[in-house]
């Protein structure tokens, strides 16, 4: 019976009527301005990779907080109205107010990307900040402050995007940090000088190609209690060995399921890297072989963003990633023996070569069961001729055979507005059991989706981490209904320099409970939870079962 | 293409500039190349609006794989006739073959204007198009090359490509199968196949086309074997999966390389050009050395480098340069100028004067080589010679009051 409901929601969720999402960030007092370069002419390819977002649960009220960083402009603004990173408290009732100067977060600089973790497991959730400058580590005092706590040895550079992963299952989070060009203004020709580049024979900004890429970092946390200590570790585990690359989202998951996470790492206009753990604190470069490199053409690709999930339900992680205008996002399907095939086209998603991706996200849009994707769009170069800089967003529904159909119309004027949009993060914010969206845009506001798309039933996981990391990072949960098993993995980074709930929701289609969910935890046990009922946030801690319930916001 | 510009290059000579025209022609078909190039020149010199002469020498360094040269002749043709459809066919043809697509694409839509029934304009057109993700027009561009042409291999595998692409397989399967049965020797059109093959999970079937797409040419292109890895990754066979990533990694580094060489050869005559401005031709020079052995072929980068040893005043190795820069582009006026400057200070006046009579033919407005090949011949006591010679130096470039 389960099942037969559980396989009649597709016409359910077809039959819905109204917008899937409405946009309402000013409304929830999402004000500030984020910056990135110039909005009108971008001279140089810093001022083009926009900055990231986050939603996490700052100060463990169960609301989740926005965290949005910014760049700045390279002539600079007037002492004391420099734009400064924001985190925005959840007030309830979906509204936010800006905490940031109380919080000691309020930084100006050039921000690029954000990732979050429980560096010192201490229950609070921890920030990774990464900057084209000096990147920052900001410890969660657990009294609603950060501090600065940026551990010495970790240089100038041009930081993207940043994961914490526990690469060798201490229970301790390490961090993995792209860095995506050395890059040097004076050096740098301008489009409007004599050696500027063109595209499309309109002169614009150079780079990346031409110059020279970043080198991924890899810290190995090494702290003691009341001292953060990260050890630079990239030489030694094999992740400075492809090179110097343009590297820019970083995503973590365990491709070949044996319990050891995977790094992925989206490289602009050069091969993708992943990196496969070797369980001895190494990691072999497996790109090529794995199928994840390139296009199915085998050729290399402006990798942007990334996201992770079992779209087709086979209980294997697969991949999906941007790519550059003229060319199409990658759906990697994970092949379950240490492989991916591209199946980009057969899934739908070969339709559109006129997008520039950027953050992208699997995300039950509908509670159906299915991961959807969604994609967020925007130029590099304003005002050229032949590509629009201000760009929709893209909702692909999965059908639930590994087919993906562009709902974006019917998904509603908040999904089809456009923007120059970068990062993106997916997050119940007012826990009401529909995953909302939130979108950093170039030189503009934050575009926050509210789904209010009435849907299927769904149900919320928070796994808190004992002998692993408190963040649970890593932890893979499977919920069994309707005869299908869902997977999520909770997971730091991701989609475009930008940070997601680590909360797992699962869309359970018209089924009104799960019949199991077990947990594997990072270098621990599998955990094993009965029945569950759908429409609650359930808090499973590691080696103790569920250890609190709330339901999901009327 | 040769034979028929050669043709054209012929009959559309001008009667007064024939001369040298068909006394290059004449060259060409002795094969004295190097001749053939600088009489082409010299017409070209005689009447800048005579396209022939400049659609010969195209031709001319076509065939000597000096595609550079050949598309600025080209281009010079397409400033004088914007219609041409030579130039237009020929211009975009090279472009296409280096890759620069973008720069293809005007001249393809000026071809198809001009020329709305040739079929191959349309499928390169249709090309340039799917190259740069628009569909809609390649579609339409490959679909007329079929009306035009049914049997155009070019257009009925890029349109079963483009179709494949779009996943809309049922309607491409057949086009790519039958672009095979229009030439079955062409490794592109068992590439294609194989590649949709992959596509839908077939990959007995393509690892049979792309066998045979390596065999038929495909042997030194990259994504035949990266198709390969993929269908022998379907077929669960690791070995031969692991070999064709091989080779695909070998020639991947091979391509790379060598565009990594153009690039950095370029960074290096940047440095060098700011070394020369700074006065430090010491150092411009090894700069240029370095990127010679990257450009071994670039006639102006040697033409460069014999200019600084020239300044530097070592005239033997400047000579070595000047010449090999004359080997590769026999029709520059400047490299035989400075050839003859060359010789000049090691008063080698024969060969002075034979380099600068050269550069004369080549450069008829060049007052400087009128007046070097007048203090030439005043050293070979040719008195009338170098009197008519600094005559017309002085005619070129009066001395302004």
């Amino acid at each position: 019976m389960k099942r037969l409901a559980f396989l009649m929601f597709g016409l359910a969720a077809a039959a819905a009527t109204g917008p899937w999402f409405v946009e309402e960030g000013l409304r929830a007092g999402l004000t500030g301005i984020f910056i990135c370069g110039d909005a009108a002419q971008k001279n140089y390819i810093v001022e083009t990779l926009g900055t990231g977002v986050a939603f996490l649960d700052f100060d463990h009220d169960g609301l989740l907080d926005v965290f949005a960083v910014t760049a700045s402009r390279l002539e600079g603004f007037p002492s004391g109205q420099e734009p400064v990173n924001r985190l925005y408290r959840n007030q309830g009732h979906r509204t936010f107010e800006d905490v940031s100067r109380k919080a000691g977060v309020a930084k100006a600089g050039w921000g690029q990307g954000v990732c979050a973790g429980d560096i010192d497991n201490d229950g609070f959730v921890d920030l990774y900040v990464t900057y084209w400058g000096q990147d920052v580590l900001y410890r969660n005092r657990g009294d609603g402050t950060f501090e600065d706590v940026t551990p010495t040895g970790i240089e100038k550079r041009w930081g993207t995007g940043c994961a914490f992963v526990d690469y060798d299952r201490d229970g301790r989070l390490d961090l993995m940090v792209a860095n995506y060009v050395d890059f040097d203004l004076k050096t740098t020709p301008r489009p409007d000088g004599p050696k500027a580049c063109e595209w499309k024979g309109e002169k614009v900004m150079c780079g990346p190609q031409g110059l020279k890429a970043g080198l991924n970092r890899l810290w190995h946390n090494e702290s003691a209690p009341g001292r953060i200590r990260l050890v630079d570790v990239s030489k030694q585990a094999g992740i400075e060995l492809p090179g110097p690359r343009y590297g820019l989202s970083v995503t973590t998951l365990d491709y070949d399921r044996d319990g050891w996470p995977d790094i992925y790492v989206a490289v602009d206009s050069q091969a993708s890297l992943m990196y496969h753990n070797q369980r001895d604190g190494t990691f072999e470069e497996v790109g090529l072989e794995s199928g994840t490199a390139l296009s199915e053409d085998g050729r290399e690709q402006a990798g942007m963003g990334t996201a992770v999930a079992d779209y087709d339900g086979d209980g294997w992680p697969d991949l999906v990633k941007t790519n550059f205008i003229d060319d199409l996002p990658n759906l990697y399907r994970n092949n379950r023996q240490g492989s991916f095939t591209e199946g980009t086209v057969m899934s739908g998603l070969g339709k559109y070569f006129q997008f520039l991706g950027w953050g992208t996200a699997f995300v039950d849009a509908d509670n159906d069961g299915w991961p959807d994707i969604f994609m967020v769009n925007g130029h590099v170069y304003p005002g050229v001729k032949s590509g629009e800089y201000r760009q929709r967003r893209i909702l692909y529904r999965n059908g639930g055979e590994g087919k993906f159909t562009d709902v974006s119309s019917e998904a509603g004027p908040a999904v089809m507005e456009k923007s120059s949009a970068r990062g993106l993060a997916v997050g119940d914010y007012d826990n009401d059991g529909r995953a909302d969206l939130l979108i950093g845009n170039m030189n503009e506001r934050l575009s926050l989706l509210h789904n209010t798309h009435a849907a299927g039933l769904s149900l919320t996981l928070q796994l808190v981490g004992q002998r692993m990391n408190r963040s649970a990072i890593g932890a893979v949960a499977r919920v069994r209904v309707g005869g299908r098993t869902l997977m999520g993995e909770v997971r730091s980074g991701s989609t475009f320099l930008s940070q997601s709930d680590f909360r797992l929701a699962f869309g359970l289609g018209a089924a009104s409970a799960v019949e199991g969910v077990e947990v594997q935890w990072l270098g621990g046990a599998m955990e094993k939870i009965g029945a569950l009922k759908a429409g609650q946030i359930v808090t499973i801690t590691e080696g103790k079962g569920v250890t609190g319930r709330r339901n999901y916001a009327p | 293409m040769m034979g028929l510009l050669l043709v054209m290059a012929f009959w559309q000579a001008a009667p007064d500039c024939g001369k040298p025209l068909a006394a290059g022609l004449e060259a060409y078909g002795r094969k004295d190349y190097d001749q053939a190039l600088i009489l082409f020149r010299t017409a070209m010199q005689c009447d800048p609006k005579l396209v022939s002469a400049p659609l010969a020498l195209a031709n001319l360094y076509a065939e000597r794989g000096n595609d550079g040269e050949a598309l600025g002749a080209l281009l010079q043709v397409l400033r004088i006739d914007p219609k041409n459809v030579l130039a237009l066919r020929a211009s975009s043809y090279l472009y296409l073959k280096n890759g620069l697509h973008s720069q293809a694409l005007p001249l393809l839509e000026s071809l198809t204007m001009a020329v709305p029934e040739a079929a191959d304009g349309h499928a390169d057109l249709a090309a340039v198009y799917a190259a740069g993700g628009k569909r809609v027009e390649a579609e339409r561009e490959f679909k007329r090359a079929l009306e035009l042409e049914p049997k155009s291999f070019a257009a009925v595998a890029g349109l079963g490509n483009v179709l494949a692409r779009a996943g809309e397989h049922e309607a491409a399967m057949p086009l790519l199968r039958k672009a095979i049965a229009l030439q079955p020797r062409a490794y592109e059109g068992h590439f294609l196949l194989g590649s949709a093959l992959n596509r839908l999970g077939q990959f007995e079937e393509a690892s049979a086309e792309l066998e045979a797409a390596s065999k038929l040419g495909g042997e030194n292109e990259p994504q035949v074997f990266y198709q390969l890895a993929r269908a022998w990754g379907g077929l669960g066979k690791a070995t031969a999966r692991t070999a064709a990533l091989a080779r695909f990694s070998e020639l991947t580094k091979r391509e790379k390389e060598s565009v990594e060489g153009q690039r950095r050869a370029a960074a290096l005559i940047d440095e060098a050009r700011v070394q020369v401005q700074a006065g430090d031709l010491e150092n411009a020079a090894q700069r240029l050395e370095m990127a010679r052995e990257l450009k071994p072929g670039d006639a102006t980068l040697l033409f460069r480098l014999a200019g600084l040893n020239f300044d530097l005043e070592r005239y033997g190795v400047a000579r070595e340069y000047a010449q090999t820069a004359i080997s590769i582009s026999p029709a520059t006026w400047l490299y035989h100028y400075l050839l003859g400057l060359v010789d000049q200070k090691e008063k080698r006046w024969a060969d002075a004067k034979a380099s600068l009579e050269v550069a004369a033919k080549l450069g008829p407005t060049e007052a400087a080589v009128f007046n070097a090949l007048g203090e030439v011949l005043t050293e070979l006591r040719d008195q009338p010679a170098a009197a008519a010679a600094f005559e017309r130096a002085v005619k070129l470039a009066p001395v302004k009051q």
